[in-house]
């Protein structure tokens, strides 16, 4: 420090002259050392995009063996894949679109006046989101609603311009009726009418609202299907479907309150498709026992979907009034 | 003998400063949620801020507010002030992503917003900003030998950048910033500081200060209606603001064992700006539930300030001083700005100063220092930003004297470097779907999402799928100089 000293003395020159260049020096020579060196490498692979699904000859046997030539038969008797979309505006000041997509197996018993015995098994129900909250029907609603018989099922004119017109199809949640189409709906809690369908201890049947509560509710819908057959094993047509709600209860105010809604009909469609290999249609009666059950149904199912069923997206400007 | 004398006999200077070392080591002390704030960053003034940020001993006017209150005793009254200019070049830089990773669109069933639908690029941070900030400060000795009071303030004037917006440190920032960015540097940290502080001179070898800062403290609430749930851009919206100020500790003491050796302890508390709030949000056709209206509460903090402890001594002769502040900063418990709490590691940052005496009221001053940083290596989830950092410092000082009153015209330069840094994520067998609490790299979208149409798991979904941005991984680097004049008034 004396040297400093001396030498300032002896510099006799102000610091600033002599400090300033200094630092500029200092200071540039700096800054290409503090550059960031590059990146790391990843350590992640490259992942190739997915493959397209679906390509495949759907019309193929569940073996991968093609399958006779299509053929109409003469009656509807056998099993059946029953895929149904109906769509319902929800009024919660915007209408929204809400599709509830179920796939039905159907078991078709026809008679000699074209009347049709069916009993229909729910493999799947889906209820599309409203605002990014979806519904979830848990699986022991779906079993204990499901089967339903019906037996005024009706399929008119001969081949191939035979007409296709179901029963009433009425699923009751949570609620028992004598009359289900003409009865009134429940419209308080102490109705006696309202049971624990589902048996998990809560009256009615309980539905999954997204991940934030449950609701207690009681429901009926009831739906008339009709249509055309555009196939030898295929029946394309129209939904008309009601639905009444009456929540009793929730885990949360959130899911208690219940929403106006509205049918759809110009949006509800289903497609019914020959599932039990008779007239070329593809088998999916593994087990040769003469229906399809679900577990069967899913093994199928995704070929199916691929090619032949189109789930509809939400539009939800088919619901502005 | 009077008390003090009692006192005074029995304690010599080291042990007292060793008792105090001890004492604010073990007084278990909460760490502090930390940024830092301009004045821990380049330093307050042109003097200490030359002096490698050095100053718990050797401050000498209105600045000893800032780093050791009782150092106030070293000078008699003063005013002054001055303007600093900061230009930060600061980049991070990222890995580029590799393909298969994002996250996919699966329409209604997307459990995240899929990729095709983010509104920003991903990006580092990059490009030169610029700030200015103004300070001022004063200190007096109201007429007497033993007491001195002062305050200081910093504001920010000038950020070339307009705002620096709540963070989150992981995939989540996706959808807002979309940026990996430095966590305690730039301009978020330049942010307003104000202390006050008194000292009193115990005994010839003894001097204890203490001190406050302040800081405001936000509470919100704010009523929504919304009258179409679908509708959110639609709402009728009304807001109350209530502010306030939070009060910190600051404190310290000097020892003076002779005329040529100093030693100072000081403490500064943790100090931050609080928003907290509630949004109290009504829905048309929601109404009549027990918890109706609903509440979103709020909850941020920012502008945090270490707690720090700092040990220093300086040893003068001549004009010449040599200055070392030894400062502890407890990073630890650090909590961003959602309030999570993150795995910071204390630091401890080493100071060196030297000031020498050119020609008759002239003086240059140097300094270094060293800054480790806190963040641990980000291989995880989040993506904190830090480099270790040197400083180099120069400046000088230039006395005019004024009617027997000193004016002194002063500046400085620093240049910080970084030292360069790498974070790369690491891969695993499994990833952990992202919970509140997961510290990996995590999956957005669960493996076992199912495909309506298939009934089957979706491919797209299997394996990693992440939007975090700073996935796979980032480096950072860079500088920053900064540049103050001061003028102060010693009277």
């Amino acid at each position: 420090m004396e040297f400093l000293s001396s030498f300032a003395k002896r510099s006799g020159s102000p610091s600033i002259p002599l400090t300033i260049p200094l630092t500029i020096l200092c200071l540039l020579s700096g800054m290409s050392a503090c550059q960031p060196p590059s990146p790391p490498m990843s350590q992640f692979e490259e992942i190739e995009s997915n493959p397209s699904m679906g390509g495949e000859d759907t019309r193929a046997g569940s073996d991968g063996q093609d399958q006779t030539p299509l053929a109409f038969q003469e009656r509807l008797d056998g099993a059946w894949l029953h895929y149904s979309q109906i769509s319902t505006c929800v009024d919660i000041g915007s209408s929204l679109e809400q599709y509830n997509r179920s796939l039905y197996t159907v078991q078709v018993t026809q008679s000699e006046h074209g009347g049709l015995l069916e009993r229909w098994e729910a493999c799947e129900i889906d209820l599309s989101p409203v605002i990014s909250v979806r519904a979830q029907v848990p699986e022991a609603l779906r079993q204990s609603v499901y089967p339903i018989e019906t037996d005024a099922g009706l399929v008119i004119g001969l081949p191939p311009s035979q007409r296709y017109a179901s029963a009433a199809l009425i699923e009751l949640w949570g609620v028992e009726m004598e009359n289900p189409l003409l009865d009134p709906m429940p419209k308080d809690t102490d109705d006696e009418r309202l049971y624990d369908m589902d048996l998990d201890g809560e009256v009615g049947v309980t539905l999954r609202i997204g991940d934030a509560c449950l609701a207690y509710m009681a429901q009926r819908r009831v739906t008339h299907y009709h249509g055309v057959f555009t196939a030898p094993d295929t029946i394309e047509g129209e939904a008309l479907s009601i639905t009444e709600q009456y929540i009793i209860d929730a885990s949360s105010p959130l899911c208690k309150t219940a929403y106006q809604t509205r049918s759809n009909p110009n949006r509800s469609v289903f497609k019914r498709l020959r599932i039990d290999g008779r007239g070329g249609a593809i088998n999916l009666d593994l087990d040769d026992d003469g229906s399809v059950s679900c577990d069967e149904l899913s093994i199928g199912r995704n070929e199916l979907f691929i090619e032949r069923l189109a789930i509809i997206e939400l539009d939800h400007s088919n619901c502005q009034r | 003998m009077n008390l003090s004398q009692r006192i005074s006999s029995r304690l010599n200077p080291l042990t007292l400063l060793s008792l105090c070392c001890l004492f604010l080591l073990s007084s278990g002390i909460q760490p502090a949620q930390s940024l830092a704030n301009p004045l821990d960053l380049y330093g307050s003034g042109t003097r200490a801020s030359a002096l490698g940020n050095t100053g718990a001993a050797s401050s000498i006017d209105y600045h000893a507010v800032h780093y050791n209150p009782a150092t106030l005793l070293r000078g008699g009254s003063s005013l002054g002030g001055g303007v600093s200019y900061a230009l930060k070049n600061l980049d991070v830089q990222l890995t580029p992503r590799p393909s298969g990773y994002d996250i996919p669109n699966l329409g209604s069933n997307s459990p995240a917003v899929p990729t095709s639908f983010e509104l920003r690029e991903r990006q580092g941070e990059s490009g030169a900003v610029h700030s200015f900030n103004i300070f001022t400060g004063s200190s007096t000795d109201l007429g007497t030998e033993d007491l001195r009071v002062g305050f200081l303030l910093s504001l920010p004037v000038y950020h070339s950048i307009d705002s620096y917006a709540s963070t989150f440190s992981d995939e989540r920032e996706r959808l807002f910033s979309h940026q990996v960015g430095f966590s305690l540097l730039g301009g978020r940290v330049e942010h307003f500081v104000a202390q006050v502080a008194a000292a009193y001179q115990f005994f010839d070898w003894l001097a204890i200060g203490i001190g406050a800062s302040v800081m405001p403290d936000a509470y919100t609430k704010n009523y929504v209606y919304m009258n179409d749930a679908a509708r959110q851009d639609d709402v009728d919206l009304n807001v109350g603001l209530q502010t306030s100020t939070q009060w910190r500790l600051n404190g310290g003491l000097l020892v003076t064992p002779n005329d040529r050796f100093r030693l100072g302890v000081s403490y500064r508390d943790e100090q931050y700006m609080l928003v907290r709030g509630v949004n109290e949000v009504q829905v048309r056709g929601l109404q009549g539930g027990e918890s109706y209206p609903f509440e979103q509460s709020l909850y941020i903090v920012s502008d945090y300030s270490p707690r720090q402890f700092s040990y220093a001594g300086v040893w003068s002769s001549g004009g010449q001083l040599f200055t070392s502040d030894i400062v502890y900063t407890l990073w630890s418990d650090y909590l961003d700005s959602h309030g999570q709490a993150v795995d910071f590691k204390d630091t401890w940052s080493l100071r060196v100063g030297f000031e020498q005496p050119f020609i008759e009221g002239q003086t240059l001053r140097v300094g270094a220092r060293w800054e480790p940083s806190p963040i641990p290596e980000q291989s995880g989830r989040s993506n904190f930003v830090d480099n270790d950092r040197y400083v180099l410092s120069v400046g000088s000082g230039h006395d005019i004297e004024i009617q027997g009153k000193r004016l002194t015209l002063s500046w400085h330069a620093q240049f910080h470097g970084l030292l360069g840094r790498r974070h790369q994520k690491n891969t695993a067998e499994r990833y952990e779907l992202c919970e509140i609490d997961t510290r990996s790299i995590c999956d957005e979208v669960s493996d076992q999402l199912i495909d309506p149409t298939t009934r089957q798991p979706y491919e797209e979904a299997q394996g990693l799928q992440t939007g975090n941005p700073g996935f796979p991984g980032y480096s950072s680097g860079g500088y920053i100089l900064q540049f103050g004049v001061e003028i102060s008034w010693s009277f």
